[in-house]
């Protein structure tokens, strides 16, 4: 996308420079400009951009899975409640999660809408008054992945973000068997 | 003022179908209509297919229609042919993701 | 007559009086414009000191310049500021005072509502500024979302400043539009028909349509969140069975068509210079059309890519992302149409030119951002982050502020009657165009390593400093762009040598007259042959000042222009519009009164200011009007023409089909909100529905037959039996809401109290009417020529009616079947 882009801007910068170098007013017809610059060109790259963007859309949507794991996370001003095992443990303004797994955090809020975004495992999504909103994210391998709120929630807002720590399989055991992370 | 409708024409056309289409799939998947089947036939994309083939025909009578007067005719009735005929495609590239994409997820 | 001689008299009847008297009852459209440039102006240095006090407060990590609580009021009213004070008065400004130029008439279709539009918006935004001084400035977003914007979360007065002092301000806005479209329709120079039109009123009538089916949703949502607020009407409240979601979609609705209502208005003026500056003729005028309805239409099918992460089902994003995608071809149309142009004629790189380069590159590199953005896995990553700054800047100043500068040089000698003399103009482009990218395009970068939007402050050691320290020098150097441009268009105000006719030989109307255009804009009105008037004749100035034209002898001190047919712009009648009054600045205190009190919380004294803006309308309406007809008058030669007095459909017919059409909009938004209430808001359905009745429902309906089918009476039938139907609408309506459970308990209430509120309102309106219709038959203003009033009057009868019987439709059958 951005070689594409990049190469377009020239495109046009440099027909835009020709208008002024050439010496006499040599212009193709109408129709090349038009239907060929206007018309066919963007409709190409257009729909093809389009099909990709949704196939890989497609691909994101939180489906069933085997070794889906499940969390779910309550944000309020200004504080991230993660919980695990249907709400039996709870962790603050840190969410753990198994490295190599899908995991579908299940968005709350119990005041005002904010956004769940950590930058290097993928999407974001809001926190919806009244609704239940469902994000699919997969960390690749283990480490400490810094997340923030992206919907503006008020004076706490740029201090609102929290902690992802993905653990290895073994790790991930003694979380889960409730030893202090 | 016949000119102006016709060319609003095809455009407000796309706008109603879009419209129609985007209430409805959010009416089908609030009232669950996807988890309902006739036969083969899934319920809400049945409904959501339908419409946007309605919506086609339509269009494409429409500008179909308009074609003997942007022959003849002025700039402003090619235009309007014109506004017609991207209704048509507008139709159909925004329409498009209802057969091809996943129901309410 | 010899053209001193007309130009004295017609001076004498267009001319404000001189003093402060003159100025305040002044609805000359070249005054006001030239004011609703220059106060947008002002509000965009002010929103440009916000913005440089944020990039302070944002260039070091930890910074304790701001609080954020100080610093969310700053970027609030920056970007409130810029969108609504900004960018829609100041192409509306150079609309009000160029149009009527370049259409060949002498001024607007309704010149009071220009006036009323102007003060309108100058309290609107004098409200924000006053609650900013005062540090009560609104903190939530431009965008206001609910439920913080909500008072729960926003207890204070902050929020009501913007929904009150927007509203107040989008009132202008939507009159503007209504001014806009009737004089691009009706108030032409007759032959040019609509395929003669220049390709700037093409760009203002689509962009005027899409305002008035833009606002209303805006409108309907602050007057539902401030409902809410005041009064505790729940429509936004999830636990009581709203929706912050309804909220998102309102404002949406309205706020992406604004970004192309901004970039409209901005590609016309493009279009405009463009082809002189390089000069030839424009490339494709057709296609440019067809271009321009095509953006109007698509743009409104985009609103919900600003909420592709709230949690909206794949498809419906699908729908939306492709709507997306495709909006990029009739842009891509133009900007190819204009290289197109440039290839084909001989570009000369004057300051304009300078401008619109600046803008080709900055804003063909925020499209191409923009169809980044469209692509729905890449928003859920780029979405809230600073990359969505970045890409806004650059397709809003690209888009807008580009263009607009270059229009400054283009048309300056038309403002002052002055040429460019000094140099410092070229200085201050490169310090702009330079200041800007390295402040935004940095962002591009700084938004993909996580930076999101809307924060006072960041850690240090993440990578993000360098990149926003870069972004504060480069805005600080735009800044000294900006003061250099101001400097350099000031000095051309006071101190340079005068513009000589037509400085850039161009074709189009506007500098056919003597710089700066007298009050009534032209001696005679031309005959329009071809798209470029003054191309074929170099010297019709003269010719018009010399009488050679339509409507040469000034007659009875009336202001009089001609109206054309809508299409083929045959001469149609003559209009003749109102002079200087003080009733637009009276109707805009009065009505800021009710904007002011509502602030104050002084609910119960509201009902003061609407009786007078009732009092104020039947004035307005008054004031007009003969009590004899004068039957055809000449034009030009032998050709006579009627007075708009004794046509079928007056422009006052046309203004009121369109702000209806506005109206219906804001109604097609309230029904929406409450099925999408209904269908998709949790916590339905509500604990008890209203107590419905057949009886009232058939009263209702009847009277809306009634007062609807007796359009076809003789007069004294028609009033009574409309009357009679308006009266049983405003009974049926009033036991309705009576019997509808209290509106503070669920959202189901508050929509049902709406609706019936909105529906009684317009009875009340069309009663109104019809008494102004009644009264006005008595006295004798009506004839078998006469006979505007009581078809303008039907036609809000008739809304009123439709409105009802959808309104009773809508409440009382659910309730029914249930």
């Amino acid at each position: 996308m951005l070689a594409g882009s990049t190469a377009i801007l020239l495109l046009v910068c440099g027909l835009i420079a020709f208008a002024f170098l050439k010496r006499r007013p040599a212009s193709p017809a109408k129709r090349v400009w038009i239907v060929g610059a206007g018309l066919v060109f963007p409709i190409t790259v257009l729909t093809a951009l389009l099909a990709y963007g949704l196939v890989i859309g497609e691909r994101l949507l939180p489906r069933q899975s085997s070794d889906l794991v499940r969390v779910s996370a309550e944000s309020s001003q200004w504080r991230w409640v993660f919980g695990y095992d249907g709400g039996g443990r709870r962790t603050y303004d840190a969410l753990h999660i198994p490295a190599g797994r899908p995991v579908d955090v299940v968005l709350t809020t119990a005041d005002v809408i904010h956004a769940f975004w950590v930058p290097r495992l993928g999407g974001k999504m809001d926190a919806v008054p009244g609704r239940q909103n469902v994000l699919r994210i997969e960390a690749d391998r283990p480490g400490i992945y810094a997340g923030v709120c992206a919907e503006y929630c008020g004076i706490g807002h740029a201090r609102h973000g929290f902690r992802v720590v993905a653990h290895d399989a073994a790790g991930w055991q003694a979380f889960s068997a409730g030893d202090r992370p | 003022m016949n000119m102006i409708v016709r060319l609003l024409a095809g455009l407000t056309l796309w706008a109603a179908a879009f419209s129609l289409i985007y209430a409805m799939e959010g009416a089908a998947c609030a009232l669950e209509w996807h988890q309902l089947s006739f036969g083969p036939l899934n319920a809400a994309r049945t409904l959501l297919v339908g419409l946007w083939i309605l919506s086609l025909l339509a269009l494409a009578y429409l500008s179909w229609s308009f074609w003997p007067r942007a022959r003849m005719g002025g700039t402003l009735d090619r235009v309007a042919f014109g506004a017609a005929l991207a209704g048509l495609a507008a139709a159909a590239y925004t329409g498009m993701p209802t057969a091809t994409l996943s129901l309410c997820l | 007559m010899n053209a001193l001689r007309r130009h004295r008299d017609l001076a004498r009847i267009w001319d404000s009086p001189p003093g402060w008297r003159g100025a305040l009852a002044s609805v000359n459209h070249s005054q006001l414009g030239i004011r609703l440039i220059l106060t947008a102006f002002i509000f965009f240095l002010i929103g440009g000191i916000l913005a440089m006090l944020i990039r302070a407060q944002l260039a070091t990590p930890g910074s304790a310049f701001a609080g954020p609580d100080v610093y969310n009021q700053l970027f609030t009213m920056h970007g409130s500021i810029m969108m609504f004070l900004f960018a829609i008065p100041m192409f509306e400004g150079f609309a009000i005072y160029m149009l009527p130029k370049m259409l060949g008439s002498r001024d607007f279709a309704f010149p009071r509502i220009t006036a009323y539009g102007w003060w309108c918006y100058l309290f609107g935004g004098s409200l924000l500024i006053i609650a900013m001084l005062a540090g009560l400035a609104p903190d939530s977003g431009w965008f206001m979302y609910t439920p913080l914007s909500s008072k729960p979360y926003s207890p204070g007065i902050n929020s009501d400043f913007w929904l009150l002092g927007i509203t107040f301000v989008e009132i202008s806005a939507i009159v503007t539009a209504v001014d806009i479209v009737v004089s691009i329709l009706k108030v032409r120079a007759p032959g040019m028909s609509l395929d003669k039109m220049p390709l700037f009123a093409w760009y203002m009538l689509v962009t005027a349509g899409m305002m008035l089916i833009g606002f209303p949703p805006l409108i309907l949502g602050s007057v539902l969140l401030e409902l809410e607020r005041a009064f505790g009407w729940p429509f936004f409240d999830a636990a009581r069975g709203g929706d912050s979601l309804l909220w998102q979609h309102l404002f949406w609705l309205f706020g992406h068509p604004e970004v192309y209502i901004i970039f409209l208005p901005a590609a016309g003026v493009i279009s405009t210079i463009l082809p002189v500056m390089a000069r030839t003729k424009i490339l494709g005028y057709g296609w440019i059309v067809g271009a321009i309805l095509a953006l109007g239409f698509l743009s409104f099918g985009l609103w919900v890519h600003h909420m592709f992460t709230v949690g909206i089902p794949h498809m419906a994003l699908a729908f939306f992302s492709a709507a997306s995608t495709l909006v990029a071809i009739p842009t891509a149309v133009q900007i190819f149409a204009w290289i197109g142009t440039l290839w084909s004629g001989r570009p000369q790189l004057r300051m304009p030119m300078l401008y619109l380069i600046g803008f080709f590159v900055t804003f063909v590199m925020g499209g191409l951002t923009g169809v980044m953005v469209a692509v729905v896995p890449f928003d859920w990553q780029a979405h809230d982050s600073a990359f969505v700054t970045a890409h806004l800047h650059y397709v809003l100043v690209g888009g807008f502020v580009f263009p607009m500068f270059a229009a400054a040089y283009y048309w300056l000698a038309h403002f002052t009657g002055r040429q460019r003399q000094y140099r410092l103009g070229t200085l201050a482009f490169w310090l702009i165009f330079v200041g800007f990218n390295m402040t935004f395009f940095l962002m591009h970068l700084v938004g993909l390593l996580g930076q999101p939007r809307r924060i006072d402050t960041y850690p240090e050691g993440i990578g993000w400093t360098f990149y926003n320290l870069l972004s504060s020098v480069g805005s600080f150097v735009l800044a000294f762009g900006i003061a250099l441009f101001v400097i350099d268009i000031s000095l051309q105000f006071f101190h340079a040598p005068r513009s000589r006719r037509n400085p850039w030989r161009a074709g189009t109307l506007e500098w056919g007259m003597s710089l700066p255009p007298p009050s009534y804009n032209i001696g005679s009105i031309p005959h329009v042959e071809s798209r470029d008037p003054l191309e074929d004749d170099p010297r019709l100035a003269h010719r018009l000042a010399a009488g050679k034209g339509y409507l040469s002898e000034p007659r009875r001190g009336w202001r009089e222009t001609m109206a054309v047919d809508i299409v083929t712009g045959r001469a149609d009648h003559i209009l003749v519009v109102p002079g200087n009054t003080m009733l637009p600045i009276v109707t805009a205190l009065v009505t800021g009164a009710f904007f002011v009190l509502m602030l104050l919380k002084f609910y119960w004294l509201t009902p003061l200011p609407l009786a007078g803006m009732a009092w104020l309308g039947w004035r307005w309406a008054a004031a007009l009007g003969r009590k004899e007809d004068v039957g055809p008058l000449p034009i030009r030669g032998e050709e006579t023409a009627l007075t708009h007095a004794e046509v079928e459909d007056p422009p006052g017919w046309w203004g009121s089909a369109f702000l209806l059409a506005a109206d219906a909009t804001f109604f097609g938004a309230l029904l929406f909100g409450y099925a999408y209430l209904w269908t998709i808001a949790p916590n339905w359905p509500p604990p008890r529905l209203m107590e419905a009745s057949l009886l009232t429902l058939g009263l209702g309906l009847l009277g809306a037959g009634v007062a609807s089918a007796a359009r076809h009476r003789p007069a004294a039938q028609r009033e009574g039996l409309g009357l009679a139907g308006t009266a049983a609408m405003l009974i049926a309506l009033t036991l309705s809401a009576f019997f509808a459970p209290p509106p503070t308990e669920h959202a189901y209430n508050a929509a049902l109290g709406v609706m019936f509120g909105y529906a009684g309102f317009h009875v009340f309106v069309a009663l109104l009417a019809q008494l102004f219709v009644l009264r006005r038959r008595r006295a004798g203003y009506h004839s078998a020529a006469r006979r505007a009033e009581p078809r303008i009057a039907q036609l809000w009868t008739d809304y009123a009616a439709g409105v009802t019987a959808i309104v009773l439709t809508a409440s009382h059958v659910p309730a029914l079947m249930a």
